[in-house]
Order: structure tokens, then sequence, then C-alpha cells
């Protein structure tokens, strides 16, 4: 039976790609996918402390549901500001869109 | 066999994850995050979140992909050979994660490396008793429980507690109990306490004693016997404490937890946990409006 280290270092594992996705990619979908699999290892994470710490209480499991509506608002205000930005640069990007840079 | 699925759905969950950040086509990208999505589902089912996993297809598979793979539609040609999919920041990247990955599997080790599984708490049984209901003059306690099941087999689990003096700046030292061999082999994990781990408690307190199964076959079982009895005088079978209040409510005896992850996180988010609850859905309200407001078109 998997105990808890292996899930942690899971997470650990996926978090990392998650965030070199994060770091490289151009593309600002790509970028809010990178942060998706973030998200899911956190979760993973929450739920792994929930089962193997506290069984009955399941508080953990509730974070993970609020984290996963977080996610799904990041998601579609993130995907809209993407549009915007499509519209406006016609590319998405993410080191071309610098107007905000000094 | 739980720990070869748990390789394989974790070596599956990293390979396409890995796909999803260095495939050239982001479109490629969109459906190996569907699967990564997917086998955290399963993470989910091995660690006994149903209604997780349940969540996590319907809004992450069902919603969120398609608000990722609509918005990649949109934005056509972002993804053809001539363009670039990452930027210079490549090196430093991967030494940044790298690092990040070497320290925190280090401290995850440390910290958890000894952690061992909860039981899968198919029954569970309690039992309280005030402190000031025992005798003052004894300090150290032993209690026992036995549970029978339909085979006429008996398991026994064992702990123990100490009372203290009141007193304001004392610490309660909380140590973890450890799991106890019970008579048939089968391991009973017990701990007394009303947070699981405390065992040293103030006069006055209520001492809250719990057993719970490993998942054997409990079903039959119904009921737990308790004693308790001054911690020098072992294995008195006629002269146990007898003070000792039995929970005989069936909510709290051997509730499956298969069936009830579901309507546990209902309740609790329905009681503990109302408010952030509220909060959380005024923040999907306001962000939905806002991706509205920022995606439509200027008149």
């Amino acid at each position: 039976m998997p105990g808890l280290t292996h899930y942690l270092i899971l997470a650990a594992a996926l978090f990392a790609l998650g965030m070199f996705g994060l770091l490289t990619r151009r593309n600002a979908v790509g970028v809010l996918m990178s942060i998706e699999l973030m998200f899911n290892a956190v979760n993973i994470n929450f739920v792994a402390f929930s089962r193997f710490l506290t069984p009955e209480a399941l508080t953990g499991q509730i974070f993970a549901v609020f984290i996963i509506t977080i996610a799904a608002a990041e998601a579609a205000v993130g995907l809209a500001i993407v549009m915007l930005i499509y519209r406006n640069f016609r590319g998405i990007e993410v080191d071309k869109i610098n107007f905000m840079k000094w | 066999m739980s720990l070869i699925l748990f390789y394989a759905l974790a070596g599956l969950i990293l390979l396409f994850a890995l796909f999803v950040i260095t495939s050239r086509n982001i479109f490629h990208s969109a459906l190996s995050l569907v699967a990564v999505f997917f086998l955290v589902a399963g993470i989910y089912l091995m660690l006994n979140a149903e209604f997780l996993a349940a969540v996590q297809v319907l809004i992450y598979v069902g919603a969120i992909t398609i608000l990722i793979l609509f918005a990649i539609m949109l934005t056509h040609r972002i993804y053809s050979k001539s363009v670039r999919q990452t930027n210079e920041q490549v090196v430093p990247a991967f030494v940044i994660v790298a690092l990040f990955l070497v320290i925190g599997v280090i401290s995850l080790q440390r910290t958890f490396g000894d952690a061992r599984p909860a039981p899968n708490n198919i029954g569970s049984w309690t039992a309280s008793i005030n402190t000031s209901d025992l005798p003052p003059e004894v300090k150290n306690w032993s209690w026992e429980a036995v549970i029978a099941d339909s085979t006429d087999h008996d398991y026994r689990a064992v702990g123990s507690f100490s009372i203290i003096e009141y007193d304001s700046d004392v610490k309660i030292h909380a140590r973890s109990a450890p799991a106890i061999q019970s008579e048939s082999g089968n391991i009973i994990s017990a701990n007394s306490g009303f947070s699981s781990i405390n065992k040293i408690f103030m006069e006055g307190q209520t001492v809250y004693l719990k057993i719970w199964n490993d998942g054997v076959d409990y079903n039959a079982v119904s009921e737990a016997v308790w004693r308790i009895y001054p911690a020098r005088r072992r294995n008195l079978d006629d002269s146990g404490w007898s003070l000792l209040k039995e929970t005989t409510d069936p909510d709290q005896i051997s509730v499956p937890l298969a069936n009830s992850n579901t309507e546990t996180i209902g309740r609790l988010l329905m009681s503990r946990f109302v408010l952030p609850f509220e909060v959380v859905s005024i923040l999907l309200l306001a962000a939905l409006i806002g991706a509205i407001v920022i995606a439509r078109k200027d008149s």
C-alpha cells in the first residue's frame, strides 16, 4: 500500500513540472495549463494529508473542493484575458506582451 | 497490488504532464492535460475520495478543458511550426525546478518518512468517561475494548491514559498512540483521547476513547465492550471499572466510509464551512461576470 510520502513526492514532481511549464512556455494558454497542473498537485497533497493524518475529519477534501472552484474561476478569467490580448496584439506570446514594462 | 496501481498512475501522470509542458502543438498539450486530470481522479479514488474524483472529472475534464480548447480554437495559428514555444529561460528554469524538487523531496522524506497509513476506518467505536468520576487517588489508567465478530473471534485493543492535577501552567503533551496487536493477529489501531493523540488529561476533563478496525469485515459487529481499570492491576476479568459511558447511537457506530464520503462532505460544507462556501460561491459568480465583461467586444 503506497504511503504518504509516495503521494507527496508524486505531487511535488507534478508541481515541479507545472512550474517548469509556467516558467518556459511562451504561449499564454500553455502557461494557464501549467497552472492547472500545479493546482492538481496541491489538491493531491490536500487529499493525501486528509487521508493519512486526519482520516475522519475530511477537512483536506473540503479544501480541495474549494481549490477546484478557484481553479475554475482562474481558468475563466485567465482565458478571457487571453482572448482580449489576442484581439489587441494578434498573438498570445507572453514575452511579447510587455507594454506594462517600464 | 495497490502499490503497482499507484506507480502506474503516477508514471502516466508525470508522463502526460511532461507532454503538456513540452509539446509544440498546444492542442496536443490540452489533450494530454485531459489525461492528467483523469489519472489524478484515479489517485483520488485510491485515497478514498470518491466525491472529489467525481468533481475532478466533472469540472476539470468537463469544464476547464472545454474552456481551454475553445481558447485554443479561437486564437488560431498560435501553434504553427514557425512559432517558437519556449522562451530563453529554459536553463535557469530547469535549475530552479530541479533545486525545488531536490529540496522538497528531501524535506518530505525527513518530515513524513515514517508516517503510517491510517486505518481504513470501516467501523469505529467510542466511549467516554469524565475524569472526575474516577477515584482521585489513581492517576494512571488502562483501558481495553473487546469487539466480537460473527466468527466468534475476539479482537482486543488496549491503551492507557494518565490524569494530572489541574494546573494552568502545565503543557499537555501530545504523543501518538501505537497500533496494538490484537490477539488474533489482526491489527486494531487504538487511540485514546479526543484529538486521537492526547494521552494525558486534566482533572475534570472528559476522556474519549476510540478504536477502529483496519478494514477486516466487521459488519456483524455491533458494539464494543469497554473496560477501564487502574494501570497496575492488569488482566482482571471481573473487577473492571464500569463507569464508561458507551455510545450506542447508531450514527457513531460503524458507518462505512465508502458510503459516507459524499454525505460527510455535504454536511461539512453546510455546517462548519458554510461561510467559506458562500464566499467561494460569490467569488465564482464575480469571476464569471468578470470573464464576460473582459471578453466582450467594445461597441
